[in-house]
């Protein structure tokens, strides 16, 4: 049986961890995110028996943890301060337009921080997030007008 | 106000969960086929391919179990907690990945491996009749469908065989997946000639030394499934 959770970290813990660091920018941080999922798998296998790939679970499942984890007040100040120089973990925007929408991700109400992630951190399409955030794809589209409307008013967190 | 960064990939490239799904063996076949072909074509896409699969390789070698720095009341698998065994069979049931194959479809067979070129610092995923050159570094991904012992020998126009992987002379477990990236590579060398590269699949850690003694014919042994590459080297004028 362990051996089936082992392989079941091999094949999709290395999506929790990177996805994890882009969002968090700490690897100890992206680690205990892996921590964490594997835990509450072990502990609650019925998770996975939801619809969807067990990848596009970790999608949400990882999303959900990281913001929770922005959000705890606690760690903010600790990670946006302390890992204010971006590093350069490759793939989709730019690391330092990526900052500044990650310090508005715990302002954020939570279907506009998760369509942030999806659509900005993942280059997801829309109906790849109307999957992962179980609506419709019409509203994946008005989330991402209301983002937008948000980034606008919004400040840049200095 | 907050600049929304402008997005990096096209409308028909692939994405990073497509990518992930295609690496955790869990698209349909015509779902496959039509990312693989896709990728084969598009730069960006092959680079952010091999980005995420080179992420994948570098996590599990820094990472290939769960971290225990916890302390003990929060290790990833508590000991003597019967339920949990419990929950892990349930887990287990759930861990089958998705048939994306019709009844009766042999899923054995269909391993294989494919290569990556780096030359002069750019990489493109490698074609079995492309004219390969001394110098050129290639890397590896595996395709398959079940979990298998992986190794990859190759055999010279002159005989000599080699051990591409793993570094020990026994086949290495590798789990199921598709265009899964090897974390070494290897670098062709002078001799003339072309490479036949032997991937095998079995399903036991089999001893290799045998298999890399020079007598011994070059084809797959008893538990093993073969998929075979031959490299052409491009003759220097």
């Amino acid at each position: 049986m362990r051996s089936e959770i082992e392989a079941l970290y091999r094949t999709h813990a290395h999506v929790v961890f990177r996805r994890a660091l882009r969002i968090l920018r700490s690897e100890a941080e992206a680690h205990e995110i892996v921590q964490d999922l594997f835990l509450g798998l072990f502990v609650r296998p019925e998770q996975l028996s939801g619809r969807g790939t067990v990848t596009s679970f970790f999608y949400a499942a990882s999303t959900h943890a990281c913001l929770n984890r922005l959000r705890d007040q606690r760690n903010r100040a600790r990670l946006l301060r302390v890992h204010a120089r971006p590093v350069d973990v490759g793939g989709a925007a730019a690391p330092d337009v990526l900052s500044s929408l990650r310090s508005a991700l715990v302002r954020l109400p939570v279907p506009l921080a998760e369509v942030a992630v999806y659509a900005y951190f993942d280059e997801l399409t829309q109906d790849e997030i109307s999957v992962l955030l179980g609506c419709s794809r019409r509203e994946v589209g008005r989330h991402l007008e209301r983002l937008k409307d948000f980034c606008m008013r919004e400040d840049v967190v200095r | 106000m907050i600049d929304l960064p402008a997005l990096t990939r096209g409308p028909d490239c692939a994405s990073d969960l497509q990518i992930d799904e295609w690496l955790g063996n869990e698209l349909s076949p015509a779902e496959r086929e039509r990312i693989a072909s896709h990728v084969d074509g598009c730069a960006r896409c092959t680079k952010r391919h091999l980005e995420l699969s080179e992420a994948r390789a570098a996590f599990l070698e820094a990472a290939p179990l769960p971290r225990t720095s916890r302390p003990a009341s929060r290790r990833l698998f508590p000991l003597g907690l019967a339920g949990t065994f419990a929950a892990a069979a349930a887990l287990l049931l759930m861990l089958r990945p998705a048939t994306t194959e019709a009844p009766g479809t042999r899923a054995k067979g269909t391993a294989r491996t494919s290569f990556y070129v780096k030359r002069d610092e750019r990489v493109h995923l490698g074609h079995a009749s492309e004219p390969l050159r001394m110098g050129d570094q290639l890397r590896f991904a595996y395709s398959t469908p079940q979990p298998a012992y992986l190794a990859i020998i190759s055999r010279d126009a002159t005989g000599k065989r080699s051990l591409f992987y793993p570094s020990a002379r026994r086949a290495e477990r590798v789990e199921p997946g598709d265009q899964v990236l090897l974390p070494s590579s290897v670098t062709l060398d002078d001799a003339p000639g072309d490479e036949h590269v032997l991937s095998l699949f079995c399903d036991a850690p089999l001893d290799l030394t045998v298999l890399l003694e020079a007598t011994t014919p070059f084809t797959a042994p008893p538990g093993c499934v073969a998929h075979e590459l031959r490299l052409t080297k491009e003759t220097r004028r």
